[in-house]
């Protein structure tokens, strides 16, 4: 299976009177999108804003964050099963507008969560600080339910992003990069000599604003299976998980998991990138159980040498996290488990809920629990009081001049377990 | 019908919303008092089937935390899987500062739902066992 990655290269977005891509500008009419989203009539508002790397910019609470994307060649379109059509996809060639990112907030529930700064301390902690952010602020009509507002406003940022990727269908790319994944025979016959390594994604999936979709599919309802890394790359997992801002995978994240991205460029080189397999986090224990013994035994079928394996979220995923490892060491396959700590303030406590000997090669996206100090900002985006009352946030954490003093769980994806941010520990 | 787990909450919401139907033991107190209630029925033997960490809001955030449990045939009968995790758990919860001592309600209405959401999604496969 085979994908070409054509990059639009963003450096602005305007808005403008015509929504268009043109020299490297994307303009949008702010129009268009408030004409899309409020096609959902349980969406009362909407407010769209830009946010550029370096501007005294706040977003808060972010919901997700999304790379438009279109389909220009090739089977499906973008997110299918859920914008688009129930069609496989990972095949042809996809347009990004790379550099540029829809960012959606808005208030679900009232410990809402999530900040990206344009500038200062807190920019250094998320990538989106780095991208040229369309920010979409929607507001419910009354009475809305969470479970439907949840839905109301990822759909509002998948839609926006899908327009936007549209705008990107007939630019001619800045660059083209190909990846493509052999069957399993044409992979051992064409790098015989070379370690088969597979990777297993852990997906969050344990309730209301706990929950990441598989073309369309709620993951807790799954059972652990193949997917194509090409087929990640055309939306066909999305997130719907808005708990834990530090280590939640946006669909942002998705698109561009950083553990594939990598894998493809070691494929045929240090290592054969055999296949990838997802899995889920469910709260009850046997569905822990019952995930982990599959994702061991795809690993076992595939005949890999090494898996490695990401987590998402805290607390319980360490559970799954700890299970997966055991499990495929069990059955003769090294692996390699990214996560993330909560080692405390001080970084001395234990780091994760669960532990194993044979877990024994880990990847770290750094302590959540770090407290950073980040300035008042000129301008707030979504709604900042919130931000007492957000993860990492504590009672009295919004200072009067503005300033914040949180922990590093706070930011949008500070401590990524997909490696997606520059925190480490050697 | 009767079912061989029990609930352990302590969200009213819960109790209210399934009190009838299932085996609910609601009563009210922090998220470190319940799991304490929990650990005590697991040191009577009862095997946990949700993990006591469930979420990804924090131990410090929620005020809380719905657990189920198959009944114990007492405490010659351990469980240890249950004993660790439910242990691990409380030193998970020690590690952070309660954070909202007065909590407006309208954000605990919000919590109490986030925590009904995660109880009801294991609800199929608990009553399914």
């Amino acid at each position: 299976m085979k994908l070409e990655l054509g990059y639009i290269k963003i450096s602005d977005i305007q808005l403008s009177n015509e929504s268009k891509v043109e020299n490297g500008v994307l303009y949008v009419n702010p129009e268009d999108i408030i004409n899309l989203i409020k096609e959902d009539e349980n969406i009362a508002t909407v407010a769209v804003d830009v946010a550029r790397p370096g501007e005294s910019v706040r977003i808060t609470p972010v919901k997700d964050v999304i790379e438009p994307r279109v389909k220009v060649e090739g089977p499906g379109s973008i997110f299918p099963g859920v914008i688009g059509k129930v069609n496989r996809v990972g095949e042809g060639r996809t347009h990004v507008l790379k550099g540029a990112a829809v960012v959606t907030t808005g208030r679900i529930v009232g410990f809402q969560e999530g900040i990206i700064d344009m500038s200062g301390e807190g920019a250094k902690y998320t990538p989106f600080s780095q991208t040229m952010n369309l920010v979409v602020t929607c507001e419910p009509v009354d009475g809305l339910r969470p479970h439907e507002h949840e839905k109301a406003i990822r759909f509002a940022g998948l839609k926006t992003a899908v327009f936007l990727g549209e705008l990107g269908r007939n630019v001619e790319p800045d660059e083209v990069e190909t990846f493509e994944t052999l069957n399993v025979k044409e992979g051992i016959e064409k790098y015989p000599n070379l370690p088969r390594v597979a990777y297993v994604q852990m997906l969050q999936s344990q309730g209301l604003m706990h929950d990441t979709y598989v073309y369309g599919v709620d993951a807790k309802r799954t059972l652990s299976t193949i997917i194509m890394p090409t087929e990640v790359m055309d939306g066909a997992i999305l997130s719907g998980n808005c708990v834990s801002s530090c280590d939640k995978n946006t669909t942002y994240h998705h698109l561009n998991n950083p553990v594939i991205a990598d894998l493809f460029k070691a494929h045929g080189k240090t290592l054969n990138f055999a296949g990838m397999i997802i899995t889920n986090e469910n709260v009850y224990l046997a569905d822990k159980e019952r995930s982990s013994d599959w994702a061991a035994k795809l690993c076992q079928y595939l005949g890999v040498d090494g898996a490695i394996v990401s987590q998402e979220g805290f607390g319980n995923p360490d559970t799954d996290l700890i299970m997966n490892a055991k499990k495929i060491e069990t059955v003769g396959v090294k692996t390699v488990i990214i996560t993330d700590e909560y080692a405390g303030r001080d970084g001395k406590s234990q780091s994760l809920a669960d532990a194993d000997p044979l877990a024994n090669a880990v990847v770290t996206g750094g302590n959540a629990n770090m407290v950073i100090h980040l300035p008042k900002m000129d301008k707030v985006i979504g709604h900042i009081n919130f931000v007492d009352t957000i993860a990492g946030g504590f009672d009295g954490s919004l200072h009067e001049d503005g300033t914040i003093e949180a922990e590093l769980q706070i930011i949008t994806g500070a401590t990524n377990e997909l490696g997606f941010n520059k925190l480490s520990a050697r | 019908m009767a079912y061989n787990f029990k609930i352990m909450t302590n969200n009213e919401l819960v109790f209210e919303k399934y009190g009838n139907e299932y085996e609910v033991d609601y009563k009210p107190g922090t998220y470190e008092e319940l799991l304490l209630r929990v650990r005590t029925e697991v040191h009577n033997g009862a095997k946990l089937l949700t993990h006591p960490l469930s979420g990804s809001i924090k131990p410090n955030e929620t005020p809380f935390k719905t657990v189920y449990l198959k009944k114990g045939k007492g405490p010659l009968h351990l469980d240890f899987d249950s004993v660790e995790m439910i242990e691990n758990a409380i030193i998970t919860a020690k590690k952070f500062k309660i954070r909202f001592p007065v909590m407006p309600d309208y954000i605990r209405a919000d919590f109490a739902l986030i925590d009904l959401s995660l109880m009801e999604s294991a609800l199929p496969a608990a009553t399914q066992a």
